[in-house]
C-alpha cells in the first residue's frame, strides 16, 4: 500500500504544482474585487455609495455625479451580499450619508450563491476579507471556484496579450457595456426575460429581509437610502411577469412610505427618455445610457440631500466638461 | 456530494487512508466505511438519513424473520417488508403523480374534483437502495441466501457509499460475501479502481456536461430549431444519458476498488448493441437483471407460452419506465422500448448477439454497422420522450423534427463537442472487450505514455468542469 501511495502522490506532483502555479498567478493579477475592496477600506472621503447587482454597476456613473461617490456594485451581487459589505465596511464610511441600491425585477428572486455565477463567491472571500466564512475550497480558490474556461482566457489576456482585466473605472463603474457594442435588443431583452422570471420564489423573503436590515442599518447611522429602477428596455419588459414585477416594484414603493424621509425611490423603468440608443442589451443601459441615467440621479440626488451632501470641485466632473 | 466535486475528491482519500490503516481487520473496517456511507448520504440530505436506517432495520428484521419461519408466514414477512418499503418509495415518488393523473382523469369525465398535492421532496437515493432491500429479502426467501447476522455487514450493503444515490442495484449473493470476509490490500485492484474513477470522469464532465448545454437549449425551444438540430439535439442527449449514467457507474466502480470490493458491472457499451434485446442486455445492467430476477421470472418469464411472455415483457419495461420517474414521458419510453422488443421475442431472435460485437476484430462487417446506426436510431428516438418534460413536449419535438429541413445543415453544430464524443466511441470501441474502457491501458502501453494520457484526461477534465450538470439519475 505504502508503494501506491507513493506513485500516486508522485504522479499528483506535477497536478498541484502547476495548480499552486496557476494559483499565484491568478491572485497576483489585478482585480476589480481587490480594488473595491480597497477604495471601502479608505472610503473616509465616500458620501454616496452604490452597491447591487448589474443593473447598478453599468447605469450608475459616480463621474456623473457631483458628489464624492463610489459604485461597489457588482456582477450578481445579491442585496445579502450588499448587507454583508456595508456591515463589514460601515466604520470604513465615516461620511457616508447616502447609500443607493437597485430593486429590479429579479432582485427579490436571486441570491449569488443559488445562480448560475455562484462561482464569483470566492472574490468576496479572497478580496472582500472572508465575508463568507466558508471553508470550502472551492469558494477560497481562484483555480477552483471558477470555470476553467474563463481561468484560461483570463491569464492568456493578461499574461500574454498584456491586456487589463480591470472592467471598472476608478470609481467603480462598469466599463464592458459599450454603447458601439451593443446587442440585438430584441433577442436579448426575450430571453432575459425568461430567465429572470422566476417560479421558485423561496428567496423572496430572505431578500426582503436583507433590504430591510440595509435600511435600519443606514437608519442606525442617520444615512439615506436611495432604491432605484434602473430603465429597461420594452423588448424586455413586454416579457415579465407582471405578478413578479409588482412584487418587487411594489416592495420598493412600500419601504419609501413606511420609511417616509429616510427611504427614496427613484423609478425610472419606463421612462420614455430611454431610447433603444441607450442600452447594452434588453435590461442594461450602455455607457452613454448610463451617462444619461447617472445625471438625472444626480438631479435627484440635488434635489433631495443637497442639504447633507458637500458638492466636490466642479471642474472634476464629466458633466462640466472635466474627466 | 457529487463524485465529480471537490468534497468527495477530499472524502475519498480520508475514507480510503483510514480504512487501510485497519488492514487485515475488516470488521472495523466495515464499520469505517458504514460511517462514512451515513456522512456521505447526510451531506446530500441528512433529514432522510432516519429513513435510510429505518429501512435497513425493517429488511435486516424482515430477513431473519423470514428465514425463520415457515409456510404462510413466511409470506407474510415478505409482504410487509416489500409492501412497507415500495410503500414509502410510492408516496415519495409517485404520490403527486398519481393524485395529478387521478384529477386529469375525473375532470375530463365531467366531474370536478381536487385533491391535496403534498410538498414532497424525494429522499436521494431511495430508488436504488430500496431495491437493494428487496433483492436481500427475497433472496432469502427463495432460498438463495442466508440472513446476515452482523447488523453493520447488512447495513454496509445497503448504503455503501460508492452505490448508495444512484446504483448499481447489487445483491445480496454478490455483496455481501465481499463484505463479511478479509480484503487484503491489492495494488492492481486500487490502480484499477483510479483509473476507472479518471474514466468516469472524462465520460461525465468532459462529454456528459458539454453535451448537456447544448441539449438544455435544443429541448427547451425545440421550435426554434430545424429538424436536423433536433436531431442532433437527441443524439446529443443519447451521449449526454450515457456518459452521466455509465460515467457515474465507473466512479462508483472504481471506488468501490479502492476498498477491494468488486461491485456488479452497470454498463457494457451499449451502443456497439445490434438489436434492442442486446441494448437491454448492456444498460442499466443492475436495474434490468433486477427487474428479469425478481418480477419477469416470477411472472413466469417465458416459460409458460408466448403470450404470457409478451405480457411479461410489456409488464417489466412498463415498470422499469414507472421507476425512473413519475412522469408520463417514462410510462411511453417504457412502452416504446417493448414494442421494439416484440418482434425480437416473437421471432426468438431475442438472445442472438451475446457476445461483444466484432469479438477479436478491429473493424466490424457493414452489417454489424448498420446493426448498431438502426438500434442507435431506435434507443435515441425513444430517449426523446425521457429527456422531454411531458408528454406534450415530447410530440412536438418529434413533429418539428420530420419538416423538410431535416435535411439541412443544423443551426447548432457543437464541433468540439461532437470530435470529443468521436473519441470517446473511438476509445470504447478499441476497449470493449474489457469491463471498461482504459482497463487495458495498464498492461498494453509504457509508462510515460500511460500517464501522458492520463494527465491529457485531467487537463480535459479541468478544462470542462463548471459547467456542473447534475447527474441525471440522481433524480431516480
Amino acid at each position: 500500500m505504502k508503494g501506491f501511495i507513493i506513485r500516486t502522490l508522485v504522479f499528483l506532483v506535477p497536478v498541484l504544482a502547476a495548480s499552486i502555479l496557476i494559483e499565484a498567478l491568478l491572485r497576483h493579477m489585478p482585480n476589480d474585487y481587490r480594488n473595491k475592496s480597497q477604495a471601502l477600506k479608505h472610503g473616509e472621503n465616500i458620501e454616496v455609495l452604490c452597491l447591487g447587482s448589474s443593473h447598478a454597476l453599468y447605469s450608475v456613473n459616480p463621474a456623473y455625479l457631483d458628489y464624492q461617490a463610489y459604485n461597489a456594485a457588482f456582477v450578481a451581487q445579491s442585496v445579502d451580499i450588499d448587507l454583508k459589505l456595508l456591515h463589514h465596511h460601515l466604520r470604513d464610511l465615516p461620511n457616508l450619508k447616502v447609500l443607493m441600491l437597485p430593486v429590479t425585477y429579479i432582485t427579490l428572486a436571486m441570491k449569488l450563491e443559488d445562480g448560475p455565477e455562484v462561482w464569483r463567491m470566492k472574490n468576496y472571500n479572497l478580496y472582500h476579507d472572508h465575508i463568507f466564512p466558508s471553508y470550502a475550497i472551492d469558494k477560497n480558490s481562484e483555480l477552483l471556484g471558477a470555470p476553467f474556461h474563463a481561468i484560461y482566457y483570463r491569464l492568456k489576456d493578461y499574461y500574454v496579450f498584456g491586456r487589463s482585466p480591470l472592467t471598472c473605472t476608478p470609481l467603480g463603474f462598469g466599463t464592458n457595456y459599450k454603447y458601439e457594442d451593443r446587442k440585438d435588443l430584441a433577442s436579448t431583452g426575450k430571453l432575459t426575460a425568461e430567465r429572470h422570471t422566476v417560479k421558485d420564489k423561496s428567496d423572496y423573503r430572505e431578500n426582503e429581509a436583507s433590504i430591510d436590515s440595509i435600511i435600519a442599518l443606514c437608519k442606525s447611522r442617520k444615512v439615506k437610502v436611495v432604491l432605484f429602477t434602473t430603465p429597461a428596455n420594452r423588448a424586455y419588459r413586454d416579457y415579465l411577469d407582471p405578478k413578479q414585477l409588482n412584487a418587487t416594484l411594489g416592495f420598493a414603493r412600500q419601504l419609501e412610505k413606511q420609511n417616509a424621509g429616510q427611504v427614496y425611490y427613484f423609478n425610472r423603468f419606463e421612462d420614455p427618455d430611454f431610447v433603444d440608443a441607450d442600452y447594452y442589451d434588453g435590461d442594461h443601459l450602455n455607457d452613454r445610457g448610463a451617462a444619461k441615467f447617472s445625471r438625472k440621479l444626480n438631479e435627484f440626488l440635488t434635489q433631495n440631500f443637497a442639504d447633507i451632501l458637500k458638492r466636490k470641485d466642479r471642474s472634476q466632473s464629466p458633466a462640466n466638461g472635466g474627466e | 456530494m457529487f463524485f465529480n466535486s471537490l468534497d468527495y475528491a477530499i472524502f475519498l482519500p480520508i475514507v480510503f487512508t483510514l480504512y487501510w490503516l485497519l488492514n487485515g481487520r475488516h470488521t472495523l473496517q466495515n464499520i469505517v466505511l458504514l460511517v462514512a456511507s451515513y456522512i456521505f448520504y447526510a451531506w446530500w440530505d441528512y433529514r432522510f438519513l432516519g429513513l435510510l436506517i429505518f429501512s435497513t432495520l425493517l429488511d435486516y428484521y424482515s430477513g431473519h424473520k423470514i428465514d425463520q419461519a415457515s409456510g404462510r408466514n413466511k409470506k407474510i414477512w415478505l409482504i410487509i417488508s416489500t409492501t412497507v418499503n415500495l410503500g414509502f418509495l410510492g408516496v415519495f415518488k409517485y404520490y403527486n403523480f398519481f393524485i395529478d393523473s387521478l384529477t386529469d382523469v375525473v375532470n375530463s369525465g365531467g366531474g370536478s374534483v381536487h385533491f391535496t398535492m403534498l410538498s414532497i421532496v424525494l429522499p436521494v437515493g431511495i430508488s436504488f437502495y430500496t431495491f437493494h432491500g428487496l433483492s436481500y429479502v427475497f433472496d432469502i426467501y427463495y432460498g438463495r441466501t442466508k440472513p446476515v447476522n452482523s447488523f453493520v455487514d447488512y447495513s454496509l450493503f445497503v448504503s455503501f457509499f460508492p452505490l448508495l444515490v444512484a446504483g448499481p442495484i447489487e445483491r445480496a449473493t454478490h455483496l455481501l460475501p465481499q463484505l463479511q470476509t478479509s480484503r487484503p490490500f491489492n495494488y492492481g485492484q486500487s490502480v484499477d479502481g483510479l483509473r476507472q474513477i479518471l474514466w468516469g470522469l472524462f465520460k461525465k464532465i468532459v462529454i456528459a456536461d458539454n453535451c448537456a448545454e447544448y441539449v438544455n437549449l435544443i429541448f427547451k425551444h425545440p421550435e426554434d430549431y430545424s429538424g436536423s438540430t433536433l436531431v442532433l439535439g437527441a443524439v446529443l442527449f443519447a451521449f449526454q444519458i450515457y456518459g452521466d449514467f455509465s460515467g457515474y457507474s465507473d466512479i462508483a466502480l472504481g471506488s468501490a476498488r479502492l476498498f477491494g470490493v468488486e461491485l456488479l458491472r452497470n454498463f457494457a457499451y451499449p451502443y456497439f448493441s445490434r438489436d434492442i434485446a442486446e441494448f437491454w442486455r448492456r444498460w442499466h445492467i443492475s436495474l434490468s437483471s433486477w427487474f428479469r430476477d425478481y418480477l419477469y421470472y416470477p411472472l413466469g418469464g417465458s416459460r409458460e407460452g408466448k403470450a404470457k411472455a409478451v405480457r411479461n415483457t410489456f409488464i417489466i419495461f412498463l415498470v422499469s419506465g414507472i421507476w425512473h420517474g413519475a412522469n408520463w414521458t417514462f410510462v411511453i419510453w417504457g412502452l416504446l422500448n417493448a414494442i421494439y422488443f416484440l418482434p425480437l421475442l416473437l421471432l426468438n431472435r431475442n438472445r442472438n448477439n451475446l457476445e461483444i460485437v466484432a469479438q477479436g476484430k478491429t473493424i466490424p462487417t457493414l452489417r454489424e454497422v448498420l446493426s448498431m446506426l438502426g438500434t442507435f436510431a431506435l434507443t435515441t428516438f425513444a430517449w426523446i420522450f425521457f429527456r422531454a418534460d411531458n408528454v406534450t413536449k415530447a410530440f412536438e419535438y418529434i413533429g418539428q423534427l420530420f419538416t423538410s429541413n431535416l435535411f439541412s445543415v443544423p443551426e447548432i453544430l457543437p464541433l468540439t463537442t461532437l470530435a470529443l464524443v468521436g473519441a470517446l466511441l473511438v476509445i470504447e470501441w478499441l476497449g470493449r472487450e474489457q469491463p471498461y474502457a482504459l482497463r487495458s491501458i495498464g498492461a498494453k502501453v509504457p509508462a510515460y505514455v500511460r500517464w501522458g494520457f492520463y494527465y491529457t484526461i485531467i487537463i480535459l477534465v479541468f478544462m470542462y468542469s463548471g459547467k456542473e450538470q447534475q447527474f441525471i439519475y440522481f433524480q431516480f
